[in-house]
């Protein structure tokens, strides 16, 4: 459906099992890959990407990033935030709180400030994608980490999607449901949960492909109007309220 | 006694589990001359609730009028100026469920709900703000919307999409008024037993009202003197500030998709 072969993709943050599925759709459209990891991620992941160029970097250090960047062209930019735990509040400390805005909030400012000032030398406008999950719209049990980093990230991409737009980059956030990922794990692991969660009105959990479909559009000519939304890619989860209780019933007993 | 000499309207009052009540039960304790109103069939429990305001020393007044019928809203502030000669407050509240799913929509049930929920709740913002702005001294509306104002339900959509209405023509109410010193806000209750819920049998099992319960954090069902509360706070002088408001008043119901 997407032809973007004449497309590098730089997915750049932390490695993730979700940011690896996305990179592999943009890869079958014809995209080139270039990933800028953090240095503090997980090397064992790198198995589930695809062929592309990889450099590790230092997210903590704009100017570091801005000199590695230099280096490159790219059109089209997926920031990917990792701090995805499950952590009840009573249960969350100092250093979780801090842990979830550094990475999912300060590190994806400076990968994004950074690939938008290369954007703007390269002087042809771009896009760049967030990448975030419905649980910033919607509480649910355990995400008030998650949820209140990524909810602060949508601002500013929204927000720099109106300083931006005057180069012609367009910035958009895709925010997953419960996908068949890492994340969801102990959710889905809920006895009988994967076959049927009768709660999602689509009837099943999604994909990391579902996900990276979506992004594809949104760096394709199809969205070249759409700027500062999020789109949720969820299979209807957040639309609705259930009558059941959470599966997840949480870490705390 | 705080809302001595002031004078207000509730509309959809007539049974006494109901919201409207409440809130007229609440206004009243507080020294407020009460105007009910509910549709005219309903005029025997209308009188009775108009004595048992009158017992607590209340001065009231009974407006029976179909709010879908232009006229007849007319006629209803037309009796609160005869009978106090002034509106300070307007409690825009009756309203209809039914429930029917998407692809199960009778246009009968189309009409009937966007006549009330939205059509009656429009004629009567629009005949007391032009009272309140003749007077010259303010006022206060407030609309009972629902928590469906932002969560919906599938056996609900036309009356989640007329409550979510509300939403929208509040805030643009609130914009508009608001140079005549008139506040417009709304209140979402979230599940109370009042008769609005018995018109749906299923809903009412042992095991469908528990399951009601686990999906509210707080575990129950909401009183109507806790909606009520929420309607004294909008008109109360402390809220002068506060226009084209939402309070939800639903125990959690509406955070999230699960309760814990
Ligand atoms: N009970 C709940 O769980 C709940 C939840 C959310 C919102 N609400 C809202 O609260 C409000 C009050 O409902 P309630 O729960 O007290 O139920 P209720 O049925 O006791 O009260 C509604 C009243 O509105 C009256 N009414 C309907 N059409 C009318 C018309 N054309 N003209 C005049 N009156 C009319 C009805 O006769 C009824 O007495 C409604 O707007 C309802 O949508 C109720």
């Amino acid at each position: 459906m997407f032809d973007l072969s004449d497309q590098t993709v730089l997915m750049i943050g932390e490695l993730s099992d979700l940011a690896a599925g996305v990179a592999a759709v943009f890869k079958e459209a014809g995209a080139e890959i270039l990933v800028v990891y953090n240095s503090t991620s997980d090397p064992n992941l790198l198995r589930l990407y695809p062929d592309g160029t990889y450099l590790e970097t230092s997210l903590y250090d704009p100017i570091e990033l801005a000199s590695t960047l230099a280096n490159y062209t790219f059109q089209t930019v997926v920031i990917s935030p990792g701090w995805f735990q499950h952590r009840s509040f009573l249960d969350s400390n100092a250093s979780d709180i801090e842990n979830a805005y550094r990475i999912n909030f300060e590190h994806a400012i400076y990968s994004a400030q950074s690939a938008a000032k290369r954007l703007i030398e390269q002087g042809e406008g771009g896009v760049i994608l967030f990448l975030s999950s419905v649980v910033s719209k919607m509480p649910t049990v355990e995400t008030n980490l998650v949820g209140s980093s990524l909810a602060s990230l949508e601002v500013i991409a929204t927000m720099a999607a109106v300083d931006l737009a005057q180069y012609g980059i367009r910035v958009n956030v895709v925010a997953a449901g419960w996908l068949e990922n890492s994340w969801a794990e102990p959710l889905l692991g809920v006895e009988g949960r994967m076959k049927e969660p009768t709660d999602i009105p689509l009837g099943k959990v999604g994909s990391t492909k579902s996900v990276g479909q979506a992004c594809c559009f949104l760096a394709s000519p199809m969205a070249e109007y759409i700027t500062g939304v999020v789109l949720p890619v969820d299979g209807g989860f957040t639309l609705t309220k259930s009558l059941a209780q959470s599966p997840y019933r949480g870490t705390r007993q | 006694m705080r809302l001595k000499n002031k004078v207000a309207l509730v509309t959809g009052a007539a049974s006494e589990r109901s919201i409207g009540w409440g809130i007229a039960r609440e206004l009243a304790s507080d020294g407020a001359a009460i105007v009910i109103n509910d549709i005219p069939a309903r005029r025997n429990e209308l009188e009775e609730r108009v004595g048992q305001l009158n017992a607590m020393g209340a001065n009231s007044v009974m407006a029976p009028s179909d709010l879908t019928e232009p006229a007849q809203v007319e006629q209803m502030i037309d009796a609160c100026i005869r009978a106090f000669g002034r509106l300070d407050i307007v409690c825009s509240n009756a309203g209809m469920i039914r429930w029917e799913s998407f692809l199960d929509i009778k246009p009968a049930t189309l009409r009937a709900l966007v006549d009330i929920n939205v059509k009656g709740n429009m004629l009567v913002c629009k005949a007391a703000a032009e009272q309140m702005i003749k007077r010259g001294e303010g006022g206060r509306i407030v609309v009972t919307s629902s928590v469906q104002t932002y969560f919906h339900f599938p056996i609900t959509p036309v009356y989640g999409a007329t409550k979510h209405a509300m939403h929208i023509f509040v805030g643009s109410l609130a914009l508009e008024l608001a140079p005549y010193n008139i506040t417009v806000n709304h209140i979402g209750p979230g599940w109370v037993q009042t008769q609005m819920n018995d018109t749906s049998p299923e809903l009412q099992t042992e095991a469908s009202i528990q399951s009601q319960k686990e999906a509210i954090p707080l575990r129950r069902a909401g009183t109507t003197e806790e909606m009520a509360s929420a309607v004294a706070y909008f008109i109360s002088k402390e809220a002068a500030y506060t226009t084209g408001a939402y309070l939800p008043i639903d125990g959690g119901l509406s955070i999230s998709k699960y309760s814990y």
